[in-house]
């Protein structure tokens, strides 16, 4: 090797070093390369090291996935009162916390089949926070509250967030509507406030209707309450 | 002189594409296509809910270990007949210097590779197609990218045979290098423990330098970001660290055959 050479390596090293490091102050690179969490799979580190010396966390996200569904599909197990399901799911999120699905149906199964309500909460706020775009989470977050303790205020709040996000079906608009009502009918105190804000929401509706049933519904109601003709 | 010199390096790229397809090494897709088709009527049956994302995450899985194990085998076959069976001696005898004989290998074995990556893109994206899931152009990207990996990973393995005293050591060397790739992202959190020494932190970054980090290119396991498509800053950046590693790999590797005694 001669000195042009070593002179040569050196300024692909300094490149190099340069190119990392501006990597690292990529939005994306700082956003998506969190460390791993350790900690959170300590339960079971062998699919943890597996998914890091692969490169295939998601994959095997997958494939746990496949393991917790024969799990809840062997009669075996209810004996145990499918005990193993949660601390599963735990493990298919922490590696893919943007695997939407299993929130969905697990906390379905918690809190429908096993009683397991505020488990099945619990997992179904993580996935919000996790993935805040994804509107159905919003929405059994609502059913949940709502059947748990009767907690309509609650459930409202989650139909709003659901309503936010851009690809939500129209006909959440319609039932967010008749929420308002309800609630207006039930916070006697605060009837004024809860009328307002559904006689907003149908002015919406019926200026900026997602579908032309919202606006149908929007104007009955409005012609109901005198502010239509 | 520099277009002859280059139309030596594409004569030898030819060659070893035109190797490579005489010794059937492109047939590793039919087991490819089997290997993928097979798990598709599994994850089918196994993965209920999230069967359209099985089936791209296994494709990908696939099209990872295939494209590792075409590159693999071109090289140990392209090295073996040059190196055993003398064939080097024929072309080297002819006015084209080492430097450029190392690049027209990199250069075939590179297109083999990409080739292999096409065909079995195809497959994956016919066979989603089918089962319904919506594509996007992010699963090009994360093939791109996947791309970009194994393209270090031939310029490292061609350096490592090249230095290395006989083939299957340096092929050895080479996949536990591309194993240890995807632990390098880890090293950072290492570093940044208050625990460890100063020496040890030294020693990690160092290491997290020279080592390529294959998790950059790991796109496949940020297919389901919330925030949608992929930045093309960071795809520019990962492009230009996987050339300048790849350079570095190939100046070591040419001097090092520049050098040898065949």
């Amino acid at each position: 090797m001669t000195l042009r050479s070593y002179l040569i390596l050196a300024l692909a090293l300094l490149l190099l070093v340069t190119g990392v490091n501006l990597l690292h102050q990529n939005t994306f690179y700082q956003n998506n390369y969190k460390s791993f969490p350790f900690a959170a799979a300590k339960k079971d580190p062998f699919y943890a090291f597996l998914a890091s010396v692969s490169g295939f966390r998601i994959l095997v996200a997958d494939i746990l996935w496949m393991d917790a569904v024969q799990y809840i599909g062997d009669l075996e197990n209810a004996k145990e009162q499918y005990k193993q399901l949660y601390p599963k799911t735990r493990d298919i999120i922490t590696l893919d916390p943007n695997f939407t699905y299993p929130y969905i149906a697990v906390s379905g199964i918690l809190f429908f089949s096993m009683n397991e309500k505020d488990k099945a909460i619990e997992l179904i706020k993580y996935g919000i926070e996790q993935n805040p775009k994804y509107w159905q989470l919003n929405l059994y977050l609502a059913a949940y509250t709502y059947a748990k303790a009767d907690n309509i205020k609650m459930a409202i709040h989650n139909v709003e967030s659901a309503i936010k996000q851009e690809n939500h079906p129209p006909l959440l608009e319609r039932i967010l509507g008749s929420m308002y009502l309800k609630l207006s009918e039930k916070d006697r105190a605060n009837k004024k406030f809860w009328t307002g804000k559904a006689v907003s929401l149908w002015l919406d509706m019926y200026e900026h209707p997602s579908e032309p049933e919202n606006r149908k519904y929007a104007e009955s109601h409005l012609k109901e309450f005198g502010l239509l003709k | 002189m520099e277009n002859k010199r280059f139309s030596k390096i594409l004569a030898v790229a030819q060659n070893v594409l035109n190797e490579c397809i005489r010794h059937k090494i492109l047939n590793i897709l039919f087991v490819f296509a089997l290997a993928l088709i097979g798990g598709a009527l599994l994850i089918e049956e196994l993965s209920p809910g999230a069967q359209g994302r099985t089936l791209v995450n296994v494709g990908y899985a696939n099209m990872e270990l295939f494209g590792f194990l075409t590159l693999m085998l071109s090289l140990f076959i392209i090295t073996f007949e040059e190196i055993e069976m003398r064939n080097i001696w024929l072309t080297l005898t002819k006015p084209v210097s080492r430097s450029s004989f190392f690049t027209g290998k990199f250069l075939g074995i590179t297109f083999v590779t990409l080739l292999t990556m096409a065909v079995m893109f195809l497959l994956v994206m016919g066979l989603s197609l089918l089962s319904r899931v919506s594509l996007n152009l992010n699963y090009l990207v994360i093939v791109y990218a996947m791309s970009l990996g194994l393209l270090v990973t031939i310029a490292f393995t061609l350096a490592f045979i090249t230095i290395a005293t006989n083939l299957p050591t340096g092929l050895m060397f080479a996949s536990l290098l591309f194993l240890i790739g995807h632990l390098t992202e880890h090293l950072k959190g290492i570093i940044a423990k208050p625990e460890t020494t100063v020496p040890a932190k030294l020693a990690l970054t160092l290491v997290y330098y020279a080592v390529p980090n294959f998790s950059l290119f790991n796109l496949k396991d940020k297919a389901y970001l919330q925030e949608g498509g992929f930045d093309p800053l960071y795809l520019l950046l990962i492009t230009f660290y996987a050339l300048v590693f790849s350079f570095i790999f190939l100046y070591i590797g040419i001097k090092a055959f520049e050098k040898k005694e065949l």
